[in-house]
């Protein structure tokens, strides 16, 4: 039986950057708010230290941050047809664990989501008729638009301390960002980044051929900043360690830099770690949560009950929440009804490799996490996809994140992968190759989803997630055209050979691409499609918050983060404003 | 012309004879800086007819000056990274009461020249300083892990392990005198350094507190100075 703990008014399931978002704004509101997280305290001072925190083998190899595969694990297939397998250690995307969540790994990209985004079933069918997309796509707008996000975009752009250029401000397009933009109404809060050496080559051709290059926004800080928090970081040296793993200089806008240490001087928040959520409790009519059971780092389970339950857990650890609880009606590919899992979407990625001769120095070690030079002209809606028959795009950017030895080794097509030729073609190519990232959307259909797997669990005997997933062909058909505008630029920028690795079918655990899992809990305006209201509210149980990007109901072609936190804002305004002085459903189904 | 790295760094090793021997091979190594290394040894040690002093007056002929701390132990360093305090001083962007007036003097040459020659002398060890335990284990703690409450992280995470530097742009602090890195921290605190990039050093001095820069600069004192620094140009 589960030890029943003091009442609070508050739980937040997963303290990472939305769980402290939630737990800090709440907390200051006067509520009494516990945050659960089932991994362990980590700060930069002295966790994330060097020399320890450059331990390639430790957390790129090994996969130090990331979720615990020996006690959570979860399954994967490409279709309904076969077996689910567990998933035994992380490649393709890397769910984080600990205090700060992923928020502590991420690379620092922030891109907002754009005005056609979030309405974008509405603008498909506007633009290019009703009959132009891919009736197997379950593409949906989001319930929220751009204009009512933009005051919260800012807010999270100004806690992160984001570097960049506005390309359009107000309304006016600004030269030198990016003019595909949705509007903003002042500039990033910081400069941009430094251009790398790959980035001034590609923005040459790519100003060549008539885009649009610009710098990436970035949450590696550009220069000393003090955010609204009263939180001091530090500029960024440009070490290349960002992504999986902790930034030590407090220059990587993450969780522990930006706001947990405010939110921990907060004497109505309590932090209780390495305290995993096995399930929300509901009351006798499941309308209502009435707190949570978890279990502390010895086995022992606790019931805290909460007049409001908020989910922040990673984006398919809260589609598992929600099944594991009961809350809302599972999705069912067979009939296309039900909605927890429903919309999984990914992000449709691939590589351009850009081999110059030894002349070229491309320093690919002098590098952060978002110091990359891009175009966006064929991303999202930003082009005429009357002709091409998809919909969608990608960004094409010129990005290297790191140089680290142990990953980074390009090396030209008809390479062998091993013995003494390899190495030597690594040692040849290593400094002299630049590299082009496609980051493009991913559209949900109706056999891509999540449920519980019927046969493996976890380490608490409760039931895996289980993923079904392969890319729609809108997609491939995206990424391919995409592709091949990226292979132009390539050669354009007048290199010895251009090598470009396009997503194709079947979609594998096995290689790395991103670790932007969206949907499964969506938000909208209709429940018979979105699990949640435009608050992220759960339609079902009305003192249940679920944040994360499994409320999106597709996939852009941009880093999800920034969209992220501006949801976050957007939905603890609302609790703040509305919820705590009428508990009920915000919006009426 | 370039030398094999594998003979210069053998013979470096087998060096008994001091700094004059590495001096010349080192001055053959010149890349695309043309420093004369010999020339740059005849303006520290004798200065020039236009009235730059010799470096030698204060920094003494091996770099390891007079061992007040009042004045910086130049050997070891990178050639770049003098150069560019050298060329602050003169720009103004950096200052000192002695310091400016002579950089001001110097020619783009004599800069290099200089820079060059005290980069790859070798200095004489001096003894540790003496200090309280206490007052040790906290400059190891904030030189080794940092510190979470004040937002700062460890000095090694950027001047190496052991302070040994990374080699050209971030100069190494093992074996410098405990007084010259209190006073250059005081100088980024109040403002009148700051000619690093992103004023890293500024906001980090800021955060620390006339204790904490006394012990971090006796801890590094105490460690033993790395030797000559392998890379010593830009590259």
């Amino acid at each position: 039986m589960a030890e029943k703990l003091k009442a609070v008014d508050v739980v937040v399931v997963g303290v990472g950057f939305m769980g402290a978002i939630m737990a800090k704004e709440l907390a200051a509101a006067g509520l009494s708010v516990v945050g659960l997280e089932r991994g362990k305290k980590r700060w930069t001072v002295p966790e994330f230290q060097s020399p320890d925190i450059h331990d390639e083998l430790k957390y790129s190899i090994r996969k130090g941050m990331m979720q615990d595969v020996t006690r959570e694990a979860m399954t994967f297939r490409n279709y309904s047809s076969q077996e689910a397998l567990p998933i035994r250690q992380w490649q393709a995307f890397l769910p984080g664990t600990d205090l700060g969540g992923s928020g502590v790994h991420w690379n620092g990209q922030t891109f907002r989501f754009t005005e056609a985004d979030f309405v974008w079933h509405t603008r498909m069918g506007e633009r290019y008729g009703k009959n132009f997309v891919d009736p197997d796509l379950t593409i949906q707008d989001w319930g929220v638009t751009y204009d009512e996000l933009e005051p919260y975009f800012d807010k999270f752009e100004h806690l992160l301390g984001t570097g960049g250029k506005a390309g359009n401000l107000n309304g006016k397009i600004q030269p030198g960002g990016n003019p595909f933009e949705s509007w903003r109404s002042r500039e990033y809060p910081n400069p941009p980044m430094k251009e790398q050496y790959g980035g001034v080559l590609f923005r040459k051709a790519a100003t060549e051929m008539g885009y649009h290059p610009f710098v990436q926004p970035s949450s590696n800080m550009t220069r000393p900043y003090t955010n609204p928090e009263g939180l001091q970081l530090n500029a960024c040296n440009y070490c290349g360690f960002c992504e999986r793993y902790a930034c030590e200089h407090f220059a990587k806008a993450t969780p522990q830099t930006v706001i947990l240490p405010v939110l921990l001087k907060n004497p109505h928040f309590e932090l209780r770690t390495e305290a995993q959520v096995l399930r929300v409790n509901l009351d006798s009519h499941k309308k209502r949560a009435t707190g949570v059971i978890y279990a502390d780092a010895t086995g022992r389970e606790f019931e805290q009950p909460a007049d409001l339950v908020i989910i922040t857990t990673y984006a398919l650890n809260n589609v598992r929440m929600m099944l594991l609880s009961g809350i809302g009606r599972p999705y069912d590919p067979k009939t296309g009804k039900g909605v927890i899992g429903r919309n999984y979407a990914y992000q449709t990625t691939g590589d351009v490799y850009v081999f110059y001769d030894e002349s070229v120095n491309v320093n690919p070690f002098m590098a952060a996490g978002a110091s990359g030079t891009l175009i966006d002209d064929f991303n999202d809606d930003n082009f005429d996809h009357g002709p091409l028959g998809f919909i969608g795009g990608s960004y094409i950017m010129s990005a290297l994140t790191n140089g680290r030895p142990i990953e980074f080794h390009p090396t030209p097509p008809g390479t062998p992968d091993w013995g003494k030729d390899w190495k030597a073609a690594i040692r040849r190519h290593y400094n002299h190759t630049a590299h082009m990232l496609l980051h493009g959307s991913s559209m949900p259909t109706r056999t891509n989803y999540l449920d519980l797997d019927p046969t493996y669990k976890d380490a608490w005997g409760l039931p895996l997630l289980r993923m079904t997933f392969d890319f729609p062909e809108n997609d491939v058909k995206m990424t391919q055209f995409c592709m091949d505008r990226a292979v132009e630029i390539g050669k354009r920028m007048r290199a010895k050979t251009v090598a470009g690795y396009p997503r194709k079918p079947p979609f594998t655990t096995q290689k790395y691409q991103t670790t932007h899992n969206t949907g499964g809990v969506v938000m909208g305006s209709d429940p018979h499609t979105s699990a949640l209201n435009r608050y992220l509210q759960s339609w079902d149980a009305h003192n249940v918050f679920v944040v994360g990007a499994s409320a999106y109901p597709q996939n852009p072609g941009y880093n999800p983060t920034d969209t992220l936190g501006a949801l976050a804002y957007w939905s603890v305004d609302a609790i703040k404003k509305q919820y705590l002085k009428k508990p009920g459903p915000l919006v009426s189904a | 012309m370039k030398l094999n790295r594998s003979i210069l760094i053998a013979t470096l090793a087998t060096a008994t004879a001091g700094f004059f021997l590495t001096r010349s091979f080192a001055a053959q190594s010149a890349g695309a800086v043309k420093a004369d290394e010999g020339r740059g040894a005849e303006i520290a040690a004798s200065g020039t007819a236009y009235g730059v002093v010799p470096c030698a007056r204060c920094h003494a002929f091996d770099g390891t000056a007079d061992g007040s701390g009042a004045f910086p132990k130049l050997s070891g360093i990178s050639s770049y990274y003098l150069a560019k305090q050298l060329r602050d001083f003169a720009s103004g962007l950096r200052t000192d009461a002695i310091m400016s007036a002579i950089a001001r003097k110097m020619k783009d040459e004599d800069i290099a020249d200089v820079s060059e020659y005290y980069s790859g002398v070798r200095g004489t060890p001096t003894p540790a300083p003496g200090a309280s335990p206490d007052l040790l284990a906290l400059g190891a703690r904030l030189a080794t892990v940092g510190d979470q409450e004040k937002e700062i992280q460890a000095c090694e995470a950027c001047h190496g392990p052991q302070g040994r530097g990374e080699s050209p742009a971030i100069p190494p602090l093992a074996g410098q005198y405990a007084p010259y890195i209190a006073f250059q921290m005081r100088m980024w605190r109040m403002g009148y350094r700051k000619n690093d990039a992103n004023q890293q050093m500024a906001n980090i001095a800021k955060r620390l507190n006339a204790q904490d820069i006394e012990a971090v600069g006796l801890y590094f004192e105490g460690l033993p100075q790395q030797g000559i620094a392998k890379n010593k140009r830009q590259p």
